[in-house]
């Protein structure tokens, strides 16, 4: 991502003209817009990379819907990371009521939880973290998951190696990725 | 939709709709003109409303109230403007909480007896005064949240919570015209409370009420 200070001389100068009615110049202030919320969301959104695109969106519309409410004297970077960072936290908090609506375990779920615990891995700089954090968690949360992300192993036969139900596994391995998962958002 | 078609729809448009200029406040007053007439027609004002206002107390916990009042319009208004902050409010909120809580505090220590101390603190209407301010501060409470609504706010819950202030705020300053209490302690207390109901409302319902 470009430094705020050039992204504001270069989209400044492009929206007033599009607000005076100049849509060459407007359509030019979308496009470049869209990339800069690119850059800008994506570090913030490592756990849902699929997400970003929607996200780009609804902050576009976002902006286009209140582009009354821009006062001159802000700079516009400033305008457009505030509504960014709102529809960011809107999100994030349709996203985590969501999850704890489909409480019922799913593979689909887990495999999600996994990815945001990759994701916040990638924003974090050292893994050693993720070793610090695993040890937070209870013994057989630990095992489960290690056999299973790790050692690639199925449900089936971490369940025997464990001498424990598969239901049992699977409650495990959801409920000690949704602690990681918590803990790397907290931390980021 | 793909993103480059979604810019290319809104390019179409790009010069914002007119606003009419001035609504906002004209809501505003007109909430504000509703809850007066609830007061002087529901509770009626204070019978000795003219000689009161010859009393420095009067005065005070009218500047007060509206003082928190015009912390919450300001907070409210900076945080509905993306880009814009409210960072003074806090401070701003515990200046005037203290101008109340001070000479408050230095009344009650003052009283030579517990039972003045009791009279002070708690007046003859501590039990109706919370409740009939946050009331009081429906109508305006609901105007703000309709101006509000119309703008950007980025920061829902702060910015509820200064509109529920700046209602509860000017619903108390139209409940001075009834209320007879004059002590500080009374005020710091009471008021503050009924104030603090729509400021916490607004707070609690931030995200529903002002979502976009």
């Amino acid at each position: 991502m470009e430094g705020s200070s050039s992204a504001e001389e270069r989209l400044r100068p492009l929206f007033l003209r599009g607000l005076e009615g100049d849509e060459a110049a407007y359509t030019e202030f979308l496009k470049a817009c869209a990339a800069h919320l690119r850059g800008f969301l994506r570090r913030r959104l490592s756990a849902w990379p699929d997400r970003e695109e929607d996200l780009v969106q609804e902050v576009l519309i976002g902006l286009h819907n209140q582009r009354a409410s821009y006062a001159p004297e802000i700079p516009l970077t400033a305008w457009i990371h505030a509504i960014a960072r709102y529809k960011l936290v809107d999100f994030l908090r349709r996203t985590g009521r969501q999850e704890a609506l489909s409480e019922p375990l799913s593979d689909a779920l887990d495999d999600e939880l996994s990815m945001q615990v990759d994701g916040g891995l990638q924003s974090m700089q050292a893994q050693r973290d993720l070793a610090k954090l695993m040890a937070g968690l209870p013994a057989p949360q630990r095992e489960a998951i290690l056999h299973m992300k790790v050692d690639g192993w199925t449900v089936k036969e971490t369940a025997s190696a464990m001498q424990v139900t598969e239901s049992w596994v699977k409650v495990a391995v959801h409920r000690g990725l949704k602690t990681l998962a918590a803990q790397l958002g907290k931390d980021k | 939709m793909r993103t480059d078609e979604l810019i290319a729809l809104l390019a179409r448009d790009p010069t914002p709709p007119p606003e009419a200029p001035g609504r906002p406040l004209l809501v505003l007053a007109g909430a504000t003109l509703i809850s007066l007439v609830l007061i002087l027609v529901l509770l009626r004002p204070r019978p000795d409303l003219a000689s009161a206002a010859g009393e420095t107390m009067f005065w005070g916990k009218l500047v007060f109230v509206l003082s928190l009042a015009g912390v919450g319009a300001w907070a409210a208004r900076q945080l509905s403007a993306p880009g814009r902050v409210a960072r003074a409010a806090p401070l701003l909120l515990l200046a005037a909480l203290l101008a109340m809580g001070i000479p408050a505090a230095s009344e009650l220590l003052a009283a030579p007896q517990a039972q003045t101390r009791g009279a002070l603190w708690l007046g003859k209407t501590w039990r109706t005064c919370p409740g009939l301010i946050a009331a009081l501060s429906l109508p305006i409470f609901a105007a703000w949240i309709w101006v509000l609504r119309r703008r950007a706010v980025v920061a829902p819950r702060l910015a509820g919570a200064a509109a529920g202030l700046a209602a509860g705020g000017m619903a108390a300053a139209l409940y001075c015209l009834h209320c007879p209490e004059s002590s500080a302690a009374f005020v710091a207390t009471w008021y503050v409370l009924g104030m603090a109901v729509p400021a916490a409302a607004g707070w609690l319902a931030g995200w529903r009420l002002l979502r976009w």
